[in-house]
Formats: structure tokens, sequence, C-alpha cells
């Protein structure tokens, strides 16, 4: 080997590695872009009899400078972190919303309460009913557009479901066809990597791990193999699945992600979709949408049908018993069939409200095991009752809800119930006169001025005007009276008879009373009102009880009325309607506060794992610079090595 | 470590997008006052502050509720005021009246002094208010609630009703009182009945007098029950069912007889009208006034009415100062309430005060903390933009 050679050798090389260098700093601003090293050798020596001589240098490879650990960990942190923005972006919509001082139920409330509490001041005033009617009105358009707006939100989410599910689907064709290209070039460079390829690939699974979480494995010929969900394989080898949505068995409205493989066959994957943007926006419906609108319906429902109850219990301007001030929204509870289930023999499933101080915020599933084993499941908490079903049609009561199942149930069968889902949707004003706000009470309790006693009879209360089915009650069934008028009359100082007062009749003679203390009398079955005297009557005092139909300055039911405010009608009593809606300011305020610190943690822990992948893989300037000069200088001895070779050879032939 | 050439782009630039989102989020609480944006910034605070709206609005609503009770109750006031001084009047009136020296004649003037009374009276007990409705109805505003019979007395047509407005948690306040409980339950010195039409569309029942207080007062308190048993005849029982008379022919307007009790039925009655005889120790102050004024009109200065009129002046004034003194209860507790009223304003709004504070403690921004957190935010960022160019300038090619 000649030195002529081995310095034409160190040429080479050195020329190589000047285009390396210029290579990473013309690509150092591409941030997939690994930097490249070239890997090098020396040309085997020879033995010339004295020993081996070195023939020169050679470059082997040239390899990328990666740390498989590090692009891994990237995968896992722009998974995390882009989940947990894609929900901190959604929630803090909905938290501004809810809390806005114009969009909020919090103000809407307020105006509601505030105009029947003024109108208490003054029963006849016109000017202050309408104001009652106006408010109602203000209130129903806040539940509405609140409704609508999160589940605009929703709508979008269904549709940044379905744009992400076709990313994902083209990423995955892209891995898939750089795998093929991979696996070719392997085999034609004897071992060299394709260290272009593999940045592409590396980039596209980084792509793919913002949208969803992936795990990878890299097979014997150099193809990666994408996992995503309980192991759905997304990519193997060249060839890539779809991922896409269909609308959802369980609620019409929504998408479910959906998995079609090879052989065609499609499976709903969305409950084991987890991390990236696709998880969070999953996470966001289920956890935010879900409890924003159920725990808005909750209230459009209690308010309606408390507030409602109320003005029955009273008597409008007009001297008729109160009607609907909302229309009635008990049996909005939605129960939706899946769309599975056997409709040869079809079971039908009913829920109404029952009772609004039991009502939760959750939705239910009920499903069978069969025809007559069922087992209901709370979804807020994940608990589980299970019954057996008697003759149909059988009503199970769970929450305050009333499920009445028909029909034929069959294995399999199941339904989803929504008790509050659509309450702030459904919501609506009924009354359109402002003289039909019930603000009297409908009993007047009277004591005869010929009393000689000190017995006092008070104002009375009305319990209810409706029985069991519906109807109203005997003593008010006949408009305009109470069907009986009543007349107390004390036999003595311990009995009173109850006396219709328009026949004279005596109803029930010689009840017992004590006089000193207050005594409840009922009326009715089931009791329609009570009174209560105190004091001690004489024998042949009076006291009347009749109906108030012309009592317009009579404020007792508006009183009652603007009360339901602070009483507290959820959760077995202990929650008003502003502390049920500043609750859900808070739930969804503090996991908005809650995600944004992840959110932060995850950001500033991917941006450290990339820190730590630039510093291995990115290009350094100053590295380069240096770089440039070593191999300048370099080649510049290499070919300095050529021209003592010349010269050499030039002094050989002067000798002749 | 290795730094490499996008590290130091992508770390410095990273940083300083932090530093503005904090500076930006810190300039709009200082722009907006509020320390607290979004729920998520505070949701323990901002679940309070809703606990703390709902309670101002409930306070609000309460001090106008009180200011509004106390402009009913003083209209009341005056009107009990004004009641209260003609009831002096008619005092001092009576008092002339029994005196022995003024003769027919002078009686007449001051019946007629009295009459007026009388009316003015009424006129008193039928104010309303400034929404037209009737104040001493009960809760039966817009009906008139004394109403003069063709017989001169007068009847209430409201009911004892008692109108109430919220001033506080569980704090109800009455701010009406019925004309019955002002007027008419007035304990009389001597035991009467009031007269009504159970049911009859064609009679009418006189309010009546007791012509022998003794046998009267014998069978009080018996209630009695006049009931027709043809167009013609009719039956008198005590309320209980005892028979006392039965059968009697009727006349129209002819008196009725009943154990010292005496009534007159006119009209038309059909078989089966009842009318009601109910004993009473109580008597309004406008039969009171009515029938003194009836009395001093009639009784003539013969030995028999002079001892008829002293016994009627001198029933009528402890029937006056049992008025008084009736009015003057309820007059201190329209007073009572008033003070009720006054002490309960005052703990609201007191409270209120202090809600308020508490809301601005919790809401609202500490601007000198916050215009310091500013500036230090604000020179962090100009110090990380200026240390970038001048690091980024640094670069081994600049000396190649």
């Amino acid at each position: 080997m000649s030195l002529l050679s081995i310095g034409v050798s160190g040429l080479d090389v050195s020329q190589t590695l000047l285009k390396v260098t210029g290579n990473n700093i013309v690509n150092a601003n591409n941030p997939a872009y690994s930097r490249q090293r070239a890997d090098l050798g020396t040309i085997p020596e020879q033995f010339v009899g004295v020993g081996y001589l070195g023939s020169g240098a050679t470059v082997q490879d040239i390899d990328r400078v990666v740390d498989q650990f590090l692009i891994n960990q990237i995968y896992l942190d722009s998974s995390a972190y882009n989940n947990l923005n894609s929900f901190t972006r959604n929630i803090e919509q909905i938290d501004s919303l809810l809390a806005g001082e114009a969009s909020g139920l919090g103000p809407g409330i307020n105006g509601f309460f505030s105009a029947i509490e003024t109108a208490a001041q003054d029963p006849t005033s016109m000017p202050a009913r309408q104001l009652v009617l106006s408010n109602s009105e203000g209130l129903v358009e806040r539940f509405n557009t609140l409704y609508d707006r999160v589940l605009q939100q929703n709508l979008a989410v269904n549709d940044q479901l379905s744009a992400l599910t076709d990313q994902i689907t083209s990423l995955a064709e892209g891995i898939a066809n750089l795998n093929a290209d991979i696996s070719e070039q392997l085999a034609r460079g004897v071992g060299s990597q394709p260290n272009s390829s593999l940045d592409d690939r590396d980039e596209l699974i980084r792509k793919l791990s913002e949208l969803i979480s992936v795990q990878v494995t890299e097979d014997n010929s150099g193809m990666a193999n994408v996992f995503i969900g309980s192991g759905q394989n997304l990519v193997v080898g060249t060839r890539a699945n779809t991922i896409g949505v269909e609308a959802s068995t369980r609620d019409p409205g929504d998408v479910e992600i959906t998995f079609t493989s090879m052989g065609g066959v499609t499976q709903a994957i969305t409950d084991f979709m987890t991390g990236g943007k696709v998880g969070g926006l999953l996470d966001f419906r289920h956890e935010v949408i879900d409890l924003g609108l159920n725990s808005m319906g909750r209230i459009a429902i209690s308010l309606a049908t408390t507030i409602n109850e109320q003005n029955q219990k009273g008597v409008d301007l007009e001297g008729n018993l109160g009607g609907l001030i909302f229309k009635d929204i008990s049996s909005v509870p939605q129960v939706i069939p899946n769309s599975a289930n056997d409709v040869a023999t079809p079971t039908t499933v009913i829920a109404t409200i029952s009772d609004i101080s039991q009502l939760t915020t959750s939705d239910y599933a009920l499903s069978f095991s069969s025809a007559t084993d069922y087992s209901i499941f709370r979804e807020s908490d994940g608990s589980v009752i299970t019954g057996t079903l008697g003759a149909l049609p059988e009503t199970v009561t769970i929450d305050g809800l009333d499920i009445t199942i028909s029909g034929a149930p069959d294995d399999g069968d199941r339904f989803s119930i929504r008790p509050t889902r659509f309450g702030a949707n459904t919501i609506a004003v009924d009354i359109r006169r402002s003289q039909e706000l019930a603000f009297a009470s409908p009993i007047l309790t009277n004591a005869d001025i010929g009393n000689t006693g000190t017995g006092i009879i008070f104002p009375g209360e009305v319990v209810d005007v409706f029985n069991g089915s519906g109807a109203y009650v005997a003593e008010f069934a006949t408009p305009g009276q109470l069907s009986p008028p009543i007349l107390l009359r004390f036999s003595s100082a311990t009995n009173y008879d109850v006396i219709n007062s328009a026949t004279g009749v005596t109803i029930a003679a010689a009840n017992a009373f004590i006089p000193g203390i207050v005594n409840t009398i009922t009326f009715g079955s089931p009791t329609a009102y009570q009174i209560e005297i105190d004091g001690a009557p004489d024998a042949g005092d009076e006291f009347t009880i009749d109906y108030n139909g012309t009592g317009i300055s009579d404020n007792r039911n508006a009183v009652a009325l603007g009360a339901l405010r602070i009483s507290g009608e959820l959760e077995g009593g202990s929650l008003n309607f502003e502390d049920a809606y500043g609750r859900l300011l808070e739930q969804i305020g503090a996991r908005t506060a809650q995600v944004q610190i992840s959110r932060d943690a995850a950001e500033s822990l991917l941006a450290q794992t990339q820190s730590n992948r630039d510093s291995v893989s990115g290009v350094s300037m100053e590295e380069e610079a240096a770089n440039l000069i070593q191999f300048e200088q370099a080649y510049n001895a290499s070919a300095q090595v050529i021209n003592v070779a010349r010269q050499i050879f030039d002094t050989l032939l002067s000798v002749f | 470590m290795r730094f490499s050439f996008l590290q130091g782009f992508n770390t410095s630039v990273e940083s300083m997008l932090k530093l503005q989102d904090q500076t930006y989020k810190t300039q709009n609480q200082i722009s907006t006052g509020r320390r607290i944006l979004t729920p998520a910034d505070d949701p323990v605070a901002t679940a309070i502050l809703i606990q703390l709206g709902q309670e101002q609005s409930l306070l609000k609503q309460f001090v106008a509720n009180s200011d509004m009770a106390e402009n009913r109750l003083r209209t009341q006031e005056i009107k009990i005021e004004a009641v209260n001084n003609l009831l002096v009047d008619a005092r001092a009136s009576t008092i002339q009246a029994g005196n022995g020296v003024i003769g027919f004649n002078e009686r007449q003037s001051i019946a007629a002094n009295l009459e007026l009374r009388l009316s003015e009276l009424v006129s008193l007990a039928n104010s309303t208010n400034a929404n037209g409705e009737y104040i001493f109805s009960g809760f039966q505003g817009d009906v008139k609630p004394f109403s003069e019979n063709p017989d001169g007395t007068y009847s209430y047509n409201g009911d004892s009703g008692q109108r109430t407005l919220t001033i506080g948690g569980g704090i109800d306040i009455p701010i009406s009182d019925s004309g019955r409980a002002i007027f008419e339950e007035i304990p009389a010195s001597e035991k009467g009945f009031n007269s009504s039409v159970t049911n009859s569309a064609g009679a009418v029942i006189s309010p009546g007098t007791v012509t022998n207080q003794v046998t009267y007062d014998a069978n009080y308190p018996t209630d009695y029950v006049i009931t027709f048993t043809s167009a013609t005849t009719f039956d008198v029982t005590t309320e209980a069912g005892a028979a006392l008379l039965s059968a009697q022919p009727y006349t129209s307007g002819a008196a009725i007889s009943i154990n010292g009790a005496e009534v007159a039925i006119s009209g038309v009655p059909a078989n089966g009208d009842t009318f009601k005889i109910d004993s009473s120790e109580k008597q309004s102050i406008m039969s009171t006034l009515g029938k003194l004024v009836e009395g001093l009109k009639s009784l003539s200065d013969n030995p028999a009415d002079t001892a008829t009129r002293n016994a009627l002046i001198d029933e009528s004034l402890a029937n006056i100062s049992a008025a008084q003194t009736s009015l003057a209860q309820v007059w201190s507790t329209v007073g009572a309430r008033m003070n009720t009223l006054d002490s309960i304003r005052d703990l609201n709004t007191g409270v209120q005060i202090v809600n308020e504070e508490v809301t601005s403690e919790l809401r609202d921004l500490d601007y000198a903390e916050a215009i310091s957190r500013l500036s230090i935010e604000a020179f962090t960022l100009e110090a990380a933009q200026q240390s970038f160019t001048r690091v980024n300038r640094l670069s081994l090619f600049n000396f190649l």
C-alpha cells in the first residue's frame, strides 16, 4: 500500500466528515433531525515482513446519534401533556361560561326570587307580578342558553374526535409506509441505518403520541409495530388499521371511537382510549359535559317542580287555585334502549322523577342478566343495585326515580337512564298572565266575634291540593270554594265539633282538645290542609275555615314561594338551588385548577425530556464549527501526505 | 451537558412565553381589580362568594321589606292616632251630654257633632294606602271594610287576615291589623249579640238590642237560631238545638223577643231561611257611637228617658274607654313591631357591610402586591429578552 493511497484515503475520509458536518449544519433547524456522526475505521493493515503496516483510513458507517429511551419517553410525555392540555382548554371554556355574570345561572336564580320577594311586598301590584313573569322568562332563557352552549361544546368535541381519528389513521399509514421503506433500505444498505427515514418514522410516531397513547415495539426487520388502547395493533409491519368514529349505541348524540382490523371487523374501543388529545376529549366529554348538563338539569327540574307545587297550593288574583308557573318537567328523564337490545320481544322502560330531594346528578345504566334479574349501575360512584322482577310491569325506585319496566326483558338488554340531562333544555315558562301567580293562600280562618274564651286560630297551611292520582282533593275539588266550609264549635273546654258551616251538618263530634297548647287539626284524607288553635276556648266558642277567594292582599303563598330560595330542596333538603349551582362551579373550578397544574407539570416534563433529547441528538453549532476547522485541517494534512509522496517520488526520479 | 442549537432557542422562547403569560394575567387582574378571574383561580373562594352573593341579595331584600313594612306600619299608626284623638273628643262630648244642666236642644247639637265624628271614624276605618288597597280589611284589599246598613249600623266586610312581610331569616312581621281587631273586638260593658242572616234571599234581620239585660245575661252565652218553617211561621232554637219558640207567626218588621234580646226580621222570608243571633261581649266603636247618637236624639227630658239616657251615657263612656284601651294595645303592638323592625334592619345592614368586606377580601385584588408583582415580572421578562439576544449572538462561526 503506497503512501499516496494512504493520503487519498485520508482525503476521502475528511471530505465525508466535512459533508456530514455540512449536513448537520443545514439540518440544525429541523426538530426531528438527529445529528449524524461518521464512524471512522482503518483500512486493514498488511504484513510487510517487519510487521503490520496500516493502509489508511476509511468511513465505516454514518450513524445518527439517538437515545431510544429518550425517544420513547417523549412519546409518553407528549401523550400525557396533550391529554391534559386538550382537557384543560375545554374545561376552561366551561369554567368561564358558568361563572360569567352575563351567562351564568346565579344571577338568573337571584333575579327570579328577588322578583317574587318584591311582589310579596305588594301582592296586588301588577307591575311587580309582571316582573316575576319576565324574570321567569329570563331564568328559563339562561338555562336554555347554558344548555345550548355546553351542548355546542359537546358537538365540537365529537367533531374533533372525528378529525383526530382521521389523523390517527393517516399517521398510521405513514408509519406503515416508512416501515416498508426502512426494511428495504436496511436490506439494500447491508446493515447501514437509513437515518433520515428513521428520523421521519420517529417523528410520525411522536405526532401520533400527541393524539393517543402508543406502545411501540421494533421487530427484527427494523419495522416498528404500534399498539394503542388495550393492545389494538394500529400498525403491524407494513399494514395499518383504521380508526374511525360511529354514532354511539349508548347515546345517539355522541360518537364512539371504532377500530377496523385488516379483516374488516369493526369494534368500538372508546372505553380503552387513553392519553393524547383523544383521551383528553373523551375524559372531558364523560366528566365535565355530563356533570355540567346533569347539575344544571337537576336545578332546573327541582326549581320548576317545587315552584309549581307551591304555586298550586295558592290562590291567584282571580280567586282560583294556582296552576303551573313552569312547564311540568318531572317526566323529562330520558331512557335510551341500547341499539343492540332484542327487538323481537321489546322491553319498555319509563322513568319519572318522584322525589326531588333524592335526585342525584348521576346517569344510570339498567341491564338485564335474565328475564327477571336486573342490575342498575350508578355511574357517579360505580355502585350497583341488583334485584329480581316480579310480575310486570314493575316499578323500581332508586334515588328519587321511579323506573317502570314492562314488556319482556331479555338477557343482555341494556338501557341508559339520564334523569336530569335534559332538564336545562326542557324547562319552559307555562304561565301567561301575571294574574295567575298564586300569591294568596286558599284557606281563611276566623275566630267568631262572640267567642268568650282565649282561644286563637292561626292562618293555617295547605298541605296538598292533589291526591295520589293527580286530581284535586275533595276539599278543593269545587272551584272557588272549600268543600266543605268548616265551623269548629267547642262543646266544652276540651271538646269541639267539626260542622259543615254551609249545611249545619256535624261531620265529627266531640273531638278532644287540649287547652293551653297548640292543637293541630288536619282536614281531608290525604291531608289537604291543617290549622292550629292555641289558648283556651270556652264552650260555645266558634272558629270558621273558609275559602279565601277574594283575599287579594294576602301574600302568604308569595312569602312561601320566596322561602323556597333558601329552604333547600335538594339532597335530602340540605342544598338549595343557588348552593347547588355554587357546588357545580366549585367542582368545575377545582377540576380546572387541578388540571391546569397537572398540565403545567406535564408541559415542563415534556420540555425537559425534549431538551434531554435535543441535548443528545440536536445539532450544536459550536461543535460543528469546531469540526469544520478540525476536518478542514485533516483534509489539508492528508493533502500534504500526497505532496510528500510526490516529493519522495520526484527525489527518487532525480537520482537517475 | 451538551447544548444543542435548537435547545438554546426552545428553552429561551418557552421561558419567555411563560413569563409573558404571567405578566398578562397580572395585568388583567390589575385592569379588572379582581383577584379571581375564573372559578379555577380559587374554587373554594368562588363557592363562598356565591353563598355571600346569595346572602347579600337576601339581606338587600330584607332591608327593602323592612322599609316597606315601616311605611305600612307608619301609615297605620297615623290612622290609629287619628282614631284615638277622635275618641278623646267623643268622650268629652259624651261627658258634656251627661251634664244634667243642658237640655234636649243642646243635646241635639252634641248628637250632631258625635254623628260627624262617627262618619269621620268610618272614613278612617275605610282608609286606603298608596295603591288604593284598604288598610283595615284583612286580606280583602279591594273590599271596603265598613259599610252602613239601612238601619244605620255598620258591618265589617273584611276578614281577620293579617298581612306579613319577611324582614329576616325566618322573621315575618305583621304589617296590618284587621278592622275587626281594631274597631270591632272591643269588650262591651254589657253583654250583647250580633245578628246575621245565615241563608235567606228575601229577608234581612236588624242588629237588634238587649231589652232585658238581666234575662239576657242569665242565658249568656247561648246563641239562638231563627228558622222559618214556612213563609209565614218560624221557630226559635238555641244553636245546640233546644227548642224555645215554635210556629211563631211572622210579620215583617215586628220585634221578635228571645230571652231579653230583641231583633226584627223584615222582607220576604222563604221556608228554610235561617238567621242567627250570636251572643257576644264585644261591641264595635261604631255601634257604641251609633247607639249613643240614637239615644241622644230620641230620649227626651222626662224622668224615665233621663234614667235610660244616663245609663246609656255611662255605658257609652265605659265602652269608649274600652275602645281607647283596646286601641292603645294595637298602637303599642305597632310600635313594638317598628322597634323589632328597626333592630332587625340595623342587624341586616350590619351583616351586609361585613359581607361586603369579606367579599372584597376574597374577590378583590391587593393592588400594592399586584403592582409590585407586575414590576418584578416585567423586569424578569425584559432581562430574559435582553439575555436571549446577547447569548445568541455568541457563535464560533463569527470567528471563522
